[in-house]
């Protein structure tokens, strides 16, 4: 796999100010000989237009401090003095090639400041990616067998909404009380939605009293219904939902079919009110775009897994069983093996009130799961669920994902399941 | 108190007189402050202003086995750290020199009446043959000497008991990130790791070994597949010419094959399933607020069991 030259391609996602050849100019002595003026054109096939120095007249930057308030969100240019931003790229030991002005623009929300040139928007649709790839390949290696959903639970545990948010809160992110150009670039700008308990334009009406659209609960499919034709499950998880399983709100196609859908969405973009949640998880993934495009793939898993495969997470928690003993015999159905028999490993007192059962599940003379509980029933039925977590919860040996593959190590395939026990 | 010259003062004797009393108290002394084996009671140990306080035990000690020996309970409260000292010095010591000089003890403000465990004379009432103070004294000391789990000592010379690791975990559940080797894939080197193991072979191999009982909750059966489409056919006319005679249970019982069988070829007519559900309902609304709480609870117990905590 070639190292690709990502400083060519960002041209377009990153504004001319928050380039890096800025911070490369200051520090010429650390980082390049060579100005990167003559990079490019020794590069002829790059696709950045030649103005990286100097200054593109739509961003106009008022030249008194007093006109800072005319700004939707602080200017670039002052991110080079703020100590809070130094302070947040020290302590999350960022990369030396992520300039503070691209920190800083991680750090302004769509909501503060409409101007995609600006805002973290594009950044944070690239970190999306970036964090959905590495999670569910981690995940998906790490653990062939996981059940759908069960690795959509886990991405959720790993690069969630309510995770990002709470990455933000340990980094000691604060957010700004209102966006503009005057508040200090080292604090997240977003306006922050109407609280639940306000009063819509002092009518008195509280905004979580106002009708809300109601969600059909049914998962059949309902032809009734344009947007959703199918039935809703693991299988269309997949294929049609994003990276957690959770349905994409609107598409082309929906547009396409309801136009009304659009202004009703423009609308609600107009309010330009978020929660802290989605401004923070946009923060996250934006500087996960940022260190990417930055410095580089080997940098930003770097950071991925700094701040957030590091976290900790007991998979074996997240599942739930209905009817684990028929999903195990279903399973061993499955595989060949003999049809799984619960029997009692060891037990006291039966005739008191607190009686103790280990009961072992087995398939023929191997021993699948053990559980323990005060009846036999509950015994037998917490085997079949550690028998059952035992299959699914294999791990290879050795786990190498397939973003580590390289030209000289090439990528060898891994176990592939077949599958989750349906019945 | 006047004492015998031996080391050991004269209000002693009376503890001391069933043999290895002194040492049980000695022993338990030791339990309870890990003093160091070689201390004994005299006056010489005594004097030193360090061990006061495993006097104090040691009184404490005496006198709550000499109650447990005679049966007698004193004061019914229990002594202050104060008193015991005082005990202790009135105990050791047989000169008020010593007393003063050697160590802080206060005396006691309290008449030695109050302390009547201590005297000689009220032992010497109860007849010697009716004292059980022998046995209980070696009932104590052997419960007491319990050995150490095997790998705690086992072949580590004393030399070198600081240079190991002893694990020894408490038996408790597996845990489900321990694959078992027949959910291992064919290709993954840890099923003939865990074959060629002692310790993580599956012990069931062995001819002789058999297998643990099973749980009779259900009695396994044969399926016999018997039912052809004519059968079939025959019980869903009947499902539906009169469901609530022609009920789950004897149609399994006409057609000899199970319950689930039958639901599964012919399901109940939907008017039936909502009757069914009306009558379960009514005898709900009757159930009084413990029943309908105790089932509510073991519902989610078995909620519970499916999440597995």
């Amino acid at each position: 796999m070639k190292a690709l030259h990502l400083l060519r391609w960002s041209g377009s996602v990153l504004s001319p100010r928050t380039r890096p050849c800025c911070f490369i100019h200051k520090y010429p002595s650390r980082y390049r000989p060579q100005p990167f003026n003559i990079l490019l054109r020794l590069q002829s096939s790059a696709a950045v237009p030649i103005r990286t120095i100097s200054e593109p007249e739509d961003d106009t930057e008022p030249q008194k401090p007093a006109h800072y308030t005319l700004l939707p969100s602080p200017p670039p240019s002052r991110a080079l003095s703020s100590a809070r931003l130094s302070a947040l790229h020290a302590r999350l030991v960022l990369p030396p090639r992520l300039p503070l002005e691209s920190l800083a623009r991680c750090l302004v929300d769509p909501s503060a400041d409409t101007n995609p040139n600006f805002n973290n928007a594009s950044l944070s649709i690239l970190g999306y990616d970036l964090l959905g790839y590495y999670t569910s390949e981690a995940i998906v290696c790490r653990y062939p067998r996981l059940p759908t959903e069960v690795t959509f639970a886990a991405m959720h545990a790993y690069c969630g909404p309510k995770t990002l948010a709470a990455v933000t809160r340990e980094w000691g992110v604060e957010v700004a009380a209102a966006p503009g150009g005057e508040v200090d670039p080292g604090v997240l700008q977003c306006t922050r939605q109407e609280a639940g308990n306000a009063s819509v334009n002092g009518t008195g009406t509280q905004f979580k009293d106002l009708p809300k659209v109601a969600e059909d609960p049914s998962t059949r499919p309902n032809p009734e219904q344009q947007r959703r034709g199918w039935r809703r499950g693991a299988t269309s998880q997949t294929v049609y939902d994003d990276d957690f399983g959770d349905e994409i709100e609107r598409t082309e196609t929906d547009y396409a079919e309801r136009p009304e859908l659009r202004q009703e969405d423009a609308q609600r973009k107009a309010k330009r009110g978020v929660t802290l949640e989605v401004a923070s998880t946009g923060f996250v993934r934006a500087l996960m775009g940022a260190v990417y495009l930055h410095a580089g793939k080997r940098a930003a898993y770097n950071f991925f897994k700094a701040h957030i495969l590091s976290r900790h997470l007991d998979v074996s928690k997240l599942f739930e069983f209905r009817q684990p003993t028929r999903d195990l015999s279903k399973l061993c159905a499955r595989e060949g093996f003999e049809s799984p028999v619960a029997r009692i490993l060891s037990e006291t007192g039966r005739k008191s009130r607190h009686p103790v059962f280990v009961v072992g599940v087995f398939a023929g003379k191997d021993k699948l799961g053990e559980g323990s509980g005060s009846s036999l029933d509950e015994a037998r039925i917490r085997a079949a669920i550690g028998a059952l977590k035992g299959w699914y919860l294999y791990s290879p040996l050795e786990v190498r994902v397939p973003s580590e593959a390289t030209e000289e190590k090439p990528w060898e395939p891994v176990l592939v399941d077949g599958g989750e026990v349906f019945v | 108190m006047p004492g015998d010259g031996n080391g050991i003062p004269f209000s002693f004797e009376f503890l001391v007189r069933p043999e290895g009393f002194l040492s049980t108290c000695t022993f338990l002394a030791k339990r309870v402050r890990s003093v160091k084996p070689s201390i004994e009671l005299s006056d010489n140990f005594a004097r030193t202003k360090k061990v006061g306080h495993v006097l104090c035990q040691t009184v404490t000690l005496l006198a709550g086995i000499f109650n447990l020996a005679t049966g007698k309970i004193h004061t019914g409260r229990h002594l202050a750290d104060k008193e015991k000292r005082s005990i202790a010095s009135d105990i050791l010591f047989d000169d008020e020199s010593q007393r003063s000089s050697d160590m802080p003890i206060s005396l006691s403000l309290r008449p030695p009446s109050n302390l009547s465990f201590l005297f000689p004379s009220f032992s010497s009432l109860v007849p010697y043959v009716s004292r059980r103070n022998e046995s209980s004294a070696r009932r104590t000391t052997k419960r007491l000497r319990t050995k150490p789990d095997p790998s705690f000592t086992s072949s580590i010379p004393p030399s070198q008991v600081n240079d190991h690791i002893v694990f020894n975990p408490p038996s408790s559940a597996p845990s489900p990130y321990h694959t078992p080797p027949v959910f291992l894939p064919v290709n993954d080197p840890r099923r003939t790791l865990l074959a060629q193991s002692h310790q993580h072979a599956n012990p069931y191999d062995q001819p002789n070994k058999r297998l643990p009982p099973i749980v009779h909750k259900h009695k396994p059966y044969e399926k016999k597949y018997h039912l052809r489409e004519k059968e079939i056919e025959e019980i869903r006319r009947l499902r539906s010419e009169d469901p609530y005679k022609w009920t789950r249970a004897k149609l399994a019982e006409k057609f000899e094959c199970s319950q689930f069988f039958v639901g599964m070829v012919a399901e109940a007519p939907s008017e039936k399933k909502a009757a069914e559900q009306r009558m379960i309902e009514e005898i709900q609304e009757k159930w009084g607020r413990r029943r309908r709480y105790a089932r509510e609870d073991r519902g989610k117990r078995r909620e519970l069991w499916g999440k597995d905590l």
